[in-house]
């Protein structure tokens, strides 16, 4: 959980570098300030001991290696269409991606969007109560 | 011409998502418990958010978009991890334990 909070915090810096820092107050605020939080409260109800390995060092390098190979990947096919596509150039650019731009863009053209976001987070969290409540009831 | 200084070369941040996501695949595939499967599944979350700021700021012309797609994915994050803590701690009411191994009533 110590690890998830300070992986936000790094993630956040990145996007301080990536020219924005509006994201980069959102990471903070939601992950370590909300998820990190909700996840140790799972942690003290739910206990999770991780229990001693049983497998060998070699499984655990092969799926290592697996997860590498995936990752380069797509890291690879990334990097080409980053390379070679034909972008617009930087200077055309629209907006300066500042807040205020953020805010239009959020209630002009992605209102929709911005809406049913905000009833999937509504479902969502009425169906974590739904859930972790059946299953208070139970004896 | 003098190098770019390092913040503003878009394969520093390819390579720290593509590293992210090694981490979160390997940590998905071997975690035992599903606490540490849902946090990795977050790290994996993360990477696909870095990739989409890098490519919004490298190289779209309104940068506006790729921040306000970063932040759909966080909030659908953020149900997410909602759902399935409920979801674990019902599994650990009935179960009394989340180890992945124990949760086999439905194993062939």
């Amino acid at each position: 959980m110590c690890g998830l909070a300070i992986c936000c915090i790094g993630l956040a810096g990145l996007y301080y570098f990536l020219h924005s820092p509006f994201l980069a107050l959102m990471e903070i605020l939601i992950y370590v300030g909300a998820v990190c939080v909700t996840i140790v409260f799972a942690v003290m109800l739910a206990e999770p001991d991780e229990p001693v390995r049983d497998e060998n060092r070699g499984s655990t390098l092969l799926w290592g290696g697996f997860a590498l190979v995936i990752s380069a990947a797509i890291f690879w096919g990334l990097w080409r269409l980053g390379a070679q596509q034909d972008w617009t150039a930087p200077v055309t650019r629209v907006s300066d991606g500042s807040v205020a731009a953020i805010g239009k863009s959020l209630l002009t053209t992605y209102s929709m969007a911005f809406e049913l976001i905000s009833l999937a987070l509504l479902v969502a969290i009425i169906g974590a109560l739904a859930v972790a409540r059946t299953g208070r009831t139970k004896p | 011409m003098t190098p770019l200084p390092l913040p503003d070369r878009p394969d520093i941040y390819y390579i720290v998502a593509a590293f992210l996501l090694a981490i979160g695949i390997f940590g998905l595939l071997r975690r035992r418990t599903l606490i540490g499967m849902l946090i990795s599944g977050e790290l994996i979350f993360s990477a696909a958010s870095l990739n989409l700021m890098a490519f919004n700021r490298f190289r779209a012309p309104d940068p506006a978009v790729g921040q306000i797609f970063v932040l759909f994915i966080m909030g659908l994050a953020a149900a997410e991890i909602a759902i399935a803590l409920s979801i674990i701690i019902a599994v650990y009411r009935n179960y009394r334990s989340i180890k992945t191994r124990e949760l086999s009533e439905l194993n062939g």
